[in-house]
């Protein structure tokens, strides 16, 4: 053995390590063992440099040097095309082989270091301590472990310098293959390295094997080598995703892989969620193609399983001794999720900066009161699931509200081609974001449209100065305020996720001075779109807003953005065409007009900050003005059901930002305990709506009270319920007049969310009315019949009693059925299919209708419209379709598809535009 | 100054929301005129001896059916069409024998109206069909001293149960029995009650029917023997028109039909006019007073108006033959009086008003004829008919028509059902 020029003893910082006196056999050798040096080329790598590294090597004898891989000869160098020839050539008298890449740079006694330490701990296979190329000594890799799946876990800090903490020499789950000493038999027993895998599952697939077939695998951390990371370049991308994979393969016997495989499935579906919650879509693509090589690459996996099978000494239990629990990958989107998370609420970063200091973060502590508070205003929905009532109703699949949006059919009471509502399409977002579960998105979302309205409050009240608890508590304002309290009340839960984004567009709108970019404006149309698919005319307060909230020199800027916000409404542009009665029409609206009590808290609150000296007196001035100027629209006439949901918004938003402004600081000042006294009321008087646990939202359940339609149904279709009253109020979303009462027709087989919204009139409405007031005039014998031709197989009276009751006690097929739901229900007896011909009845499929194949015309008791099919023909108000298809289609006009395209268009390209912000921004 | 000005324009936000009207809550569209019901509900009675025919008249033609009903579905049905005389006569015998059932007849139209004839070996019943149904009526007159038999039809045709509370008062006062309560009236079915078997031996007996929920017709029946007369239930009125057809004897049979006493008046039209307050008297709720139509002085006609709810019933009776019919309400300029008769038939014709009533008879049936006449002010017209399906009697004036036939074993009574014009 050549001299050394420092000893593990030296640079040993753990007691474990063996004493000196502990000489191992291999010491009293006279001679070094001989190696063999197979330089690895890689791209980009100079050959000539490491060849000349490898040269001064302070070992005896001078190792020989093989260059694996195309290059050209060199002289005292051997070139061989790979690895696994190179080992194969290997003669008897080489006793260990160094793999060292080409892109490495060992110190001079790296070579030796490692032969000591290696024959030392009688280790089959040894790594050096990799060191980032021309850092201060930057650790690269000191041996790592991994978890069952091969993701490695190497416990190092990102830059963390070497201070000699790691310099313990360790059996570990493996070594990288930028520089391994492995024995030259055991290297010839397992044929080399996996040529088809990249350089870290290389690594880790050989040290694999060589533990598998009874070798030591040791971090030998004297043997230091600088690596230049060229080999590395993509070391994330999916080729080492599939490598570790297929090294998982390879090793695991079949009893582990029974159960680490679908494993390793779910932990790739939920990282590809996390990360594509992180903004990454990229992790989900690599998963994909991993799993997708591994499948072409299976014969040969196959015959590499058999190949290791000859010489596996151990179980799997010895590759478990040394990897993680559970899995690295999801603990580190967990981890970066939870402090994004936390970074929301967490401006300062006082919680990454400690627990010590996370109380003395402004703000902090309000964030955490309003989240409290918030989750005990949805215990309900925590406990017991979603109401199902009003306008809060079910979503349908995502590949029927995607159907209906995108030029489909509007089903809502005798359908329309007019579009649906566009929080149709967000619901389809939801459900596919939850693989197809409904109800989990609308619960998940439900409850996370009160922590995005809170922690927006909280980040406009930091944009626009505030720096208080208040900013965070005017998000429970926002949300159950004079406006939105009376939205949700009434069921409407759109209107919580309109809140909840809408603080968000504002700050997006509110750019700072030093802000700019394409991105800015894309952050607009990201929260814009969504915003006016839930409320499109609040995208307009955003812009008005921006004019109050801005000083002169950043007010063309803002308003810039202000009015890309109020492009937002582009996504709402096919349900205002087809239904323009739900801007214009008043008789539409609920009428709900916020309390005096609040006006009276708002001025008094507003008036109060507005009179002290500080950053909140603009905020609280225009507050209390949006409130109170939108109190006083929904005073007037000549607006429908859209803009006094906008209006009913912005009041709320107006009422937080006096919240947050009032509450921003705390002191003795008898002014600011005024508006701190006045802001705290305001504060209980929302937490009076969040009281029912449903974060205002009214109690129901859909299915309990209408579920006699289905269970009474049996095979066939349970066509449409007639819901009546005389109090507007109690019907689930939009209703028509009619004579003595209102009305509206749902789905007996259950109201979905895109149901909440009728449609603007059609023939099929205009002959129901005529037939209900018919019926109402009284001395009708079968009005069931009448409304057969409806499809109607239920007519459900609700409220007070009405005079239609009166003429219905004489007839003779509407039959009073006594079910405890609270309700007057009649059934009819001469219901008719909602599509059928003869004895065959169709049912609803998709946004369509399907059957059993009929040699004739089926009628669809729906509006007739052009554009279903096959061969659809008006029959009367209603459709005919030819029946031998056996199912009957709508498809809308390509001009309603490309409406209706415009609003998703618009929200990707405010994601290019952040995209392409973010790279110019590097 | 700024903040002086954003002050007020805070303020006057404020002021603006305190003052300005909410906006008006909109109402759904105004409800509809109340059409009138165009079918009827009449008893029916076939087998065991006894056998009905419903009469349908209109004056407007078209078709009628007839649908029986029982034990909560339709037993069958029949459709004919009106003759050219605009009447028919549908046996129920040709649709199935039902026991007592009800019937429910639809009527071509609002002007249209429908009688059912009962016969049985040694009676006749004939009683116009129910066109109006409300919650409250009341029939009077009946007794279930032995060689009688009383008994409440209950019927209701219509889709859902029904439920009524009866409040019965005889000479015995109140009679309070559970059976009286709640009454479960299937929808599709008939309830025929006994009362003879509840409340046995009262001399005369008051039903009123209360209904909480749907609809129910019903009609007494009264057997003397094998003799029968039958009449229907009616919602209480404050003024009855009862003509009295001549050479009968019997009674006017008037009760009390709410709680509280109630000062009645019986006016008698008579050859030398309208007589005023020739009987009067007090009843209580349930009460009943009964008139020997002898002690009415040769009445054509009588009045009877009171200070509450009552009704009024004509029962005739010679001793061996009955027949009876509750009062009319009200006069009308147009009856029609569905008769279904093979014999001949009088028509008592009563003018309460001040002048003098040119009324036109037009026989409803094949070659019916038509004739005019004149009824002077407040007197009594009584015309003998060869026998019809149905009678029309049109008059410039209100009038008030009753049918009346002599028959041979039995005699029947029947008020006429007034029509308006559409």
């Amino acid at each position: 053995m050549g001299p050394v020029r420092f000893t593990m003893a030296d640079r040993m910082t753990s007691s474990s390590a063996p004493p000196e006196a502990e000489q191992t056999p291999n010491e009293a050798r006279a001679t070094a063992p001989k190696v063999l040096v197979l330089l690895t080329t890689v791209e980009g790598a100079d050959l000539d440099a490491a060849v000349a590294a490898v040269r001064r090597q302070v070992y005896d004898p001078a190792p020989e040097i093989w260059i694996v891989g195309e290059a050209e000869e060199r002289e005292g160098v051997s070139v061989v095309p790979n690895l696994e020839a190179a080992i194969s050539r290997a003669d008897q008298t080489v006793e260990y082989l160094w793999i060292l890449h080409a892109d490495a740079r060992p110190r001079p006694d790296a070579l030796a270091a490692l032969v000591r330490e290696v024959e030392r701990n009688e280790a089959a296979l040894g790594g050096s301590k990799l060191l980032v190329a021309g850092t201060p000594d930057v650790l690269e890799s000191v041996g790592s472990a991994t978890d069952v799946f091969g993701e490695p876990y190497s416990g190092l800090e990102e830059g963390e310098i070497d201070l000699q903490q790691y310099d313990v020499v360790r059996e570990v789950a493996f070594v990288r293959s930028a520089s391994m000493l492995v024995r030259r038999d055991l290297a010839q027993g397992l044929r080399g390295l996996d040529e088809r895998l990249p350089p870290i599952a290389a690594g880790l697939d050989f040290s694999q094997r060589s533990r598998l077939a009874g070798g030591k695998v040791i971090s030998v951390p004297s043997s230091e080598v600088y690596h230049q990371g060229k080999c590395d370049e993509g070391a994330e991308g999916w080729k080492e995703r599939a490598g570790r994979l297929r090294a998982m393969l390879t090793a695991y016997t079949p009893l582990t892989l029974l159960w680490v495989v679908p494993y390793d499935f779910i932990v790739a579906i939920l990282d590809s969620i996390g990360n594509l919650l992180l903004g990454r879509w990229r992790p989900a693509a690599r998963h994909a193609a991993a799993w997708a090589w591994n499948v072409a690459m299976l014969p040969s996996t196959i015959r590499l399983r058999a190949r290791n099978r000859k010489i596996r000494v151990a179980g799997d239990e010895e590759l478990f001794r040394f990897q993680a629990r559970g899995s690295v990958r999801l603990r580190e989107v967990g981890s970066e999720l939870s402090s994004r998370v936390l970074g929301l609420f967490d401006e300062d970063q006082a919680l990454t900066r400690g627990a010590r200091r996370v109380w003395s973060a402004p703000g902090i502590w309000g964030a955490v009161v309003a989240g409290l508070i918030a989750l005990i205003a949805a215990r309900s929905i925590l406990l017991t699931g979603m109401p199902s009532t009003d306008g809060t109703l079910p979503f349908e699949a995502a590949r029927t509200s995607f159907a209906r949006w995108f030029g489909g059919w509007n089903d809502s009471g005798l359908g329309s081609p007019g579009s649906v509502h566009p929080s149709v399409l967000i619901t389809g977002v939801l459900s596919i974001v939850t693989f197809g579960a409904t109800e989990a998105a609308r619960t998940l979302f439900t409850l996370a449209a009160a922590v995005i309205g809170i922690v927006g409050m909280g980040r406009l009240g930091g944009r626009l100065g505030l720096r208080g608890p208040g900013r965070y508590m005017a998000g429970l304002v926002l949300l159950a305020g004079p406006g939105t309290s009376l939205l949700t009340g009434d069921g409407s839960w759109v209107a919580l996720g309109a809140a909840a984004l809408l603080p968000w567009v504002m700050r997006a709108v509110l750019v700072p001075e030093d802000w700019s970019g394409p991105g800015t404006f894309g952050w607009v149309l990201v929260l814009a779109v969504p915003m006016a698919a839930f409320s499109p005319l609040l995208a307009a307060v955003p812009l008005v807003l921006a004019v109050f909230l801005s000083p002169r020199g950043l007010l063309r800027r803002r308003l810039l953005r202000g009015l890309v916000a109020l492009g937002g409404v582009v996504v709402a542009v096919p349900f205002l065409v087809a239904d323009p009665g739900w801007v214009t029409d008043s008789a539409r609206r609920i009428l709900a007009v916020p309390a005096i009590e609040w006006a009276a808290m708002i001025i008094v609150g507003s008036a109060a900050t507005l009179l002290m000296e500080g950053r909140w007196r603009g905020v609280a001035l225009v507050g209390g003005i949006a409130a109170l100027a939108a109190a006083v629209a929904l005073h007037l006439p000549g607006f429908g059901p859209g803009v006094e949901e906008a209006l009913l918004i912005a009041a709320s938003f107006g009422a937080a930002l006096v919240v947050a402004a009032g509450l921003d600081v705390f002191t003795a000042e008898p002014l600011r305990i005024v508006a701190t006294a006045t802001t705290v009321a305001m504060i209980v008087v929302s937490l009076g709506s969040f009281g029912n646990g449903r974060l205002g939202l009214p109690d129901g359940d859909h299915f309990e009270r209408y579920g006699f339609g289905i269970a009474l149904s049996g095979e066939t279709d349970p066509g449409r319920i007639l819901l009546v009253s005389a109090d507007r109020s109690v019907l689930p979303g939009d209703a028509r007049p009619g004579p003595g009462f209102w009305y509206r027709l749902i789905d007996a087989s259950g109201m979905t969310h895109d149901e909440v919204w009728l449609p603007a009139p059609r023939d099929g409405d205009r002959a129901l009315r005529d037939t209900l007031e018919h019926i109402a005039a009284g001395g009708e014998l079968r009005p069931g019949a009448l409304l057969a031709e409806f499809a109607i197989d239920w007519v459900v009276v609700q409220g007070p009693e009405i005079g239609l009751e009166q003429a219905l006690v004489g007839q003779l097929d509407l039959l009073p059925t006594p079910f405890d739901t609270g309700d007057r229900i009649y059934e009819n007896l001469a219901s008719a299919e909602i599509a059928g011909a003869g004895d065959v009845a169709w049912a609803r499929a998709g946004a369509g209708y399907a059957g059993d194949e009929v040699n004739g015309r089926v009628r669809l008791a729906i509006n007739h419209a052009e554009g279903w099919g096959p061969d659809g023909q008006p029959d009367g108000w209603a459709v005919t379709v030819d029946g031998r298809d056996g199912q009957a289609h709508y498809r809308g006009p390509a001009t309603a598809a490309a409406l209706a395209s415009i609003g998703p268009v618009a929200f990707l390209a405010g994601l290019a535009l952040i995209a392409w912000g973010r790279r110019k921004k590097r | 100054m700024r903040r002086l000005s954003a002050l007020l324009v805070l303020v006057a936000l404020g002021a603006g929301v305190y003052f300005l009207p909410p906006p008006a809550a909109p109402a759904p569209d105004p409800a509809p005129p109340t059409q009138p019901l165009i079918f009827s509900v009449c008893p029916v009675s076939e087998g065991s001896g006894r056998s009905t025919e419903v009469a349908v008249a209109s004056t407007l033609g078209g078709s009628s059916a007839i649908t029986l009903f029982a034990g909560g579905s339709t037993v069958g049905s029949l459709e004919i069409s009106l003759g050219e005389d605009g009447a028919v006569i549908m046996p129920v015998v040709d649709i199935a024998a039902v026991g007592t059932v009800g019937g429910l007849v639809e009527l071509p139209g609002g002007q249209a109206a429908a009688g059912s004839r009962t016969r049985g070996p040694a009676s006749t019943t004939l009683e116009a069909c129910v066109r109006e149904i409300p919650t409250r009526v009341v029939a009077t007159g009946g007794s279930t001293v032995s060689g009688g038999e009383l008994t409440l039809h209950l019927m209701n045709p219509f889709a859902g149960d029904a439920v009524a509370t009866l409040v019965v008062h005889s000479d015995a006062g109140l009679e309070a029995s559970d059976r009286f309560t709640r009454v479960i009236v299937p929808s599709r079915g008939s309830n025929v009650i006994t009362l003879n078997n509840t409340i046995p031996g009262r001399d005369w007996v008051t039903v009123r029917v209360e209904v909480t929920r749907g609809r129910v017709v019903a009609a007494l029946r009264q057997t003397v023997g094998d003799r029968a007369m039958s009449w229907n239930a009616v919602e209480p009125g404050t003024s009855w028109l009862v003509p009295v057809p001549t050479e009968v004897e019997g009674r006017l049979v008037i009760a009390g039909a709410d709680a509280g006493q109630v000062e009645y008046q019986v006016d008698v039209y008579g050859p030398d006019g309208v007589t005023e307050a020739l009987v009067s008297g007090e009843l209580a709720e349930g009460e009943m007073a009964s008139i020997p139509l002898a002690d009415l002085e040769g009445a054509r006609a009588a009045r009877v108006v009171a200070t509450g709810p009552i009704v009024t019933t004509l029962q005739l009776t010679d001793g061996t033959k009955h027949s009876a019919t509750t009062g009319a309400p009200a006069p009308a300029g147009s009856w029609l009086l569905p008769a279904a008769s093979t014999g001949s038939a009088r028509l008592v014709i009563l003018n309460p008003e001040l002048e003098d009533a040119s009324v036109v008879i037009r026989a409803m049936r094949e070659d019916g004829r038509e004739f005019r006449s004149t009824v002077a002010a407040e007197s009594v017209l009584e015309t003998s008919l060869d026998g019809a399906d149905a009678y029309l009697v049109d008059s410039d004036v209100p009038i008030v028509v009753l049918l009346y036939e002599a028959g041979e074993m039995d005699d029947a009574l029947a008020m006429g059902t007034p029509i308006e014009d559409e």
